[in-house]
């Protein structure tokens, strides 16, 4: 018995020294901005997380930042990026307002909903990045409805606009190439695709040359 | 396979072997360390480790032949969960899991026994948007070995060291399209009372 007791303890032994299959993260696109022939790549520091985010009380802003923040959460299996809605905008990291940015901002990133047959809403990201590659915090994002905005099509495109928009904030610089994921130029998904998840994921494991400057 | 399918038979088969025999009974608290709960690979390696944690364990044996005992082991433990990728380390909130253990033992020499199991480990379910977001139970294989000595009238101090293995896998982890199961093995060194005849 205590042979077979031993052979059990050996292959059970064996088996025990194998990992987990993991999940293909080939699908990616390009996160990162290209500027002038520089690329700039930007993922929050641990330090950082959980990332603040403020929303202005504005045509439902605040609930659709929350759908936003649990949107791109489970991309994040090993906490990666986090982030929470706060009350007072001055300990924000990120600041959502309604209404178009103001003339002379930099805008490192743009999106306007041109889709001729549903243009109910456009947004802006603006990261400042300077010359010593340091985003300037607060984060700005500005959306607005181009007509009514209380419409449900006008708030769904709100909603997934502004997932788009915090895809943005945590370091998706650049836009998908594929209708089907959220962060496709013109979106029209209502969350972020395997794809979104796997580059969100993938960004996060890869160095960063711009850092987020002192929280102020 | 065969061979725990025939443990798994001995352990069912003997308690009634001897419905006489004598019974014993034992608390013991310790530690226990894990291996790699899950190695992955982004960019470079990601590894999710537990770290240290306490346990507590009561056991029941029962004497079925002059040097056997078949008998369960129920334990509980709970340790710190962390991802670690280069330089970052992430914090996933803790991992608590209870097991029960079917097991047999014999005498080696002195009070020293050695004991083999097989049973089941349960992760209770943990934070939101975790590895452990739903619970998991897998099977647990282990062994290790006992010594016991006299410390009280009725009482004997107890030292057990154990290994045991199970593959994890858990719901988080089937959602992100990971498949089969990372082989976890685990140690415990645990010490306490035992009471029942010697
Ligand atoms: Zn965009």
């Amino acid at each position: 018995m205590s042979r077979r007791l031993a052979a059990a303890a050996l292959a059970l032994l064996c088996a025990g020294c194998s990992d987990i299959g993991s999940p293909s993260r080939a699908d990616i696109y390009e996160w990162r901005s290209a500027q002038g022939g520089d690329t700039l790549s930007f993922h929050w520091p641990q330090s950082f997380l959980p990332v603040r985010i403020w929303a202005e009380d504005q045509h439902g802003l605040p609930a659709y930042a929350d759908s936003s923040i649990a949107a791109w959460k489970p991309a994040f299996l090993y906490h990666e990026w986090d982030a929470v809605r706060v009350a007072d905008s001055s300990e924000a990291d990120v600041i959502v307002r309604y209404g178009s940015p103001p003339a002379g901002d930099d805008i490192l990133l743009e999106r306007f909903a041109l889709d001729g047959r549903a243009p109910e809403c456009q947004a802006t990201t603006l990261p400042h990045v300077d010359d010593a590659r340091e985003v300037h915090l607060p984060m700005h994002v500005y959306i607005t409805a181009r007509f009514a905005p209380d419409l449900p099509a006008t708030q769904a495109c709100l909603a997934l606009t502004l997932t788009h928009e915090i895809g943005h904030t945590l370091g998706i610089f650049a836009h998908s190439s594929h209708p089907e994921d959220i962060m496709y130029g013109d979106p029209m998904v209502p969350k972020p695709s395997e794809r979104d998840r796997n580059t969100a994921e993938v960004l996060y494991h890869t160095p960063a040359n711009v850092s987020p400057a002192p929280r102020p | 396979m065969r061979t725990p399918i025939l443990l798994v038979g001995l352990l069912a088969l003997a308690p009634a072997a001897r419905l006489a025999a004598q019974t014993d009974y034992y608390l013991r608290a310790g530690a226990t360390g894990w291996g790699t709960l899950v190695h992955d690979f982004i960019a470079a390696d990601v590894d999710t480790k537990a770290s240290i944690g306490p346990l507590v364990a009561v056991g029941l044996g029962h004497s079925i032949a002059p040097r056997y005992r078949a008998g369960v082991e129920l334990t509980l433990s709970s340790s710190a969960l962390r991802t670690e990728y280069g330089s970052v380390t992430t914090d996933l909130g803790s991992a608590r899991t209870g097991s029960a253990l079917a097991f047999l033992d014999g005498g080696v020499s002195g009070g020293l026994r050695w004991q083999a199991g097989l049973g089941f480990l349960h992760y209770f379910a943990g934070a939101a948007g975790g590895l452990l977001e739903e619970s998991a139970t897998r099977l647990l294989v282990g062994g290790g070995l006992d010594y016991r000595r006299p410390l009280l009238a009725a009482w004997d101090l107890t030292v057990a060291a154990r290994y045991d293995f199970h593959r994890f896998n858990t719901p988080a982890l089937k959602a992100h399209g990971f498949s089969g199961g990372q082989g976890v093995q685990r140690v415990s060194l645990a010490i306490g009372l035992a009471r029942g005849h010697r």
